[in-house]
């Protein structure tokens, strides 16, 4: 148990950190949302100054990370000054979509990739393994930005599936099968873009694993023991070869997360994306700290769930 | 550069023998408990067990013949999965091969512990648990598991001590009682550089030497009148080794 509380307060640390960065970083870039209301004849000096202040943008810095952490025990994360409201409410709803498109893609990433990665291990050196490691390598150079806008191009012309968005007009008057099935719709595109984004480094990563432990003794031990090659490969090399894929799985989930913000911004999925892009073109201060915060704690709480996992796999860490 | 590891190797292997396999290192001892095991196919000669030529079965055929054939290895540490328990190594091919529940089948290896002189008590242990005699112990009480046809031993006790050594050697001897009926008797393939230990487990024993089988025949004769270098080396090694160490534990 100590491993996990020591685990849940690197965790912790690091997300008090991040606060503390993004907050610092944030508030030192040049100009602020209120410096393009400068440029607006309408609005006086005097009203400037006095919005700046009604938003502590006139305290000092560590004064201004005081108050908003506070609004953060608060339940608030600040104050969106384009929104005119708290950031909370506003970040949650993109958050959500956002977890829903990444879980999704994260579980059918590794769906695909542990197969494949297995398989390739299994027949290192023959086709199979040269059709799925050359996939992955020409996956690999692709950048991501040009394989989202590939898959856009080809949602939009053969109309195959929607190509934007997370659901259709009116939606929300179906009944609940029905809206599932938009909503899969929807999600084909932009999990399609992020599973093949992470296919590339999970197919790697297991089949290199897999192959380290198809090579060990004990392999061979069950082979001579009459154990047929499947049961081989699913019950005893994968599981023995599990501890860095484990790692990985943590991994993963933080690069679909930065993935998705960009595939996000290109399908218009509603996510965190398309809202801290806008955020961050606006200076919208308090909803760039609390998107990037969200995202972080998405990313610190996959990995733990990692460390979780990995706990409760590895009687080594159990007994360290 | 190709090497032949064997080379006109030829032998018979009757139901409840015991066979002494011995040789220096790089004689090609262990090539042939591989391919005896089914686990590297010879590149030409043929393998037959039961009349059947094993070049021509299929791998699911295989697949069948293997769990007959069961091989030791010498290094116990690494032959099991480490994240399975005592219980799941030994359960495995029940599972596959049997429709046995899971309280038979713990019954069952307890059972097979206790004839391995291993306690019920480790069963929910891991293998690395274990000290080095208790996984070799583990590692033949698994061979016995599936009853096999064949048992071959390939350096199973070279890195055991002497105490060790004698008990599994027991074990050996109570595998080929008289009293228990020959089909159910396994044969026993000794593959060894130890000659003294062959001597008192095995009734026969082949010496190889460069790929080859330079003599073979029964275990005393062959000991009393060596007709090959070779072998008059490995007596002379062996002789060498008992007379500069203690005297070995009785069997």
């Amino acid at each position: 148990m100590r491993y996990l509380a020591r685990r849940f307060l690197h965790a912790a640390m690091l997300l008090a950190a991040t606060t503390v960065v993004t907050f610092l970083f944030t508030t030192l870039a040049p100009g602020n949302y209120f410096d393009e209301m400068r440029l607006n004849p309408q609005i006086s000096p005097e009203t400037l100054t006095a919005l700046k202040a009604r938003y502590d943008l006139d305290k000092p810095l560590p004064v201004r990370y005081l108050v908003w952490v506070k609004s953060l025990a608060h339940g608030e994360m600040g104050y969106s000054f384009a929104y005119n409201s708290p950031v909370l409410p506003l970040v949650a709803v993109r958050a959500r979509n956002t977890l829903l498109l990444t879980i999704t893609a994260t579980l059918l990433a590794w769906l695909i990739a542990l197969p494949l990665g297995v398989w390739s291990a299994e027949y290192a050196g023959r086709w199979l393994d040269h059709v799925i490691t050359g996939t992955s390598a020409i996956l690999l150079v692709i950048p991501d930005i040009a394989l989202a806008l590939g898959f856009l191009l080809i949602a939009v012309q053969t109309r195959w599936f929607p190509a934007g968005g997370m659901a259709s007009v009116g939606a929300e008057s179906l009944p609940f099968a029905n809206r599932l099935w938009d909503l899969a719709q929807h999600m084909f595109l932009p999990a399609t873009i992020l599973v093949l984004i992470a296919q590339p480094i999970l197919v790697r990563h297991i089949r290199a694993a897999v192959a380290d432990v198809l090579g060990e003794g004990f392999i061979r031990a069950a082979e001579a023991h009459g154990i047929p090659r499947s049961r081989l490969l699913w019950r005893y090399a994968l599981p023995a070869a599990a501890n860095p894929l484990i790692s990985l799985f943590g991994f993963s989930i933080g690069a679909l997360l930065s993935g998705s913000l960009l595939v996000e911004v290109v399908t218009s999925w509603p996510g965190l994306g398309p809202f801290l892009l806008e955020a961050i073109l606006a200076r919208d201060l308090y909803v760039v700290i609390g998107g990037v915060l969200l995202s972080t704690v998405f990313l610190v709480a996959g990995n733990f769930i990692a460390d979780v996992a990995l706990f409760w796999a590895d009687p080594r860490i159990r007994t360290e | 550069m190709s090497v032949r590891a064997l080379d006109q190797v030829s032998f018979v292997v009757q139901p409840g023998t015991r066979i002494a396999i011995v040789g220096a290192s790089g004689s090609g001892k262990s090539t042939l408990a591989a391919c005896l095991a089914c686990l590297e196919k010879p590149s030409s000669g043929s393998i037959c067990f039961q009349g059947r030529n094993l070049e021509f079965l299929s791998e699911s055929e295989l697949q069948n013949i293997r769990p007959q054939v069961q091989l030791v290895f010498q290094d116990p540490a690494m032959a099991f999965n480490p994240i399975f328990t005592v219980l799941e190594i030994l359960e495995e091919p029940w599972i596959l091969q049997t429709k046995l529940n899971s309280e038979e089948r713990k019954e069952r290896a307890a059972e097979l512990l206790g004839r391995v002189g291993l306690p019920r008590r480790i069963l929910d242990r891991k293998s690395a648990d274990l000290s080095g005699g208790q996984r070799q112990r583990l590692a033949i009480a698994r061979a016995l598991a599936l009853e096999p046809k064949i048992l071959i031993l390939d350096e199973a006790l070279s890195a055991l001590d002497y105490s060790v050594q004698a008990q599994i050697a027991n074990l050996l001897l109570d595998l080929a009682d008289p009293s228990i009926p020959l089909a159910a008797r396994p044969a026993v393939l000794f593959i060894t550089h130890d000659l003294v230990m062959a001597a008192r487990i095995t009734d026969e024993i082949i010496v190889m030497q460069s790929g080859r089988i330079v003599e073979s025949g029964p275990m005393r004769e062959v000991m009393r009148n060596p007709a090959h270098m070779a072998t008059r080396a490995l007596i002379a090694g062996a002789s060498g080794v008992s007379s500069s160490h203690e005297k070995r534990p009785a069997v």
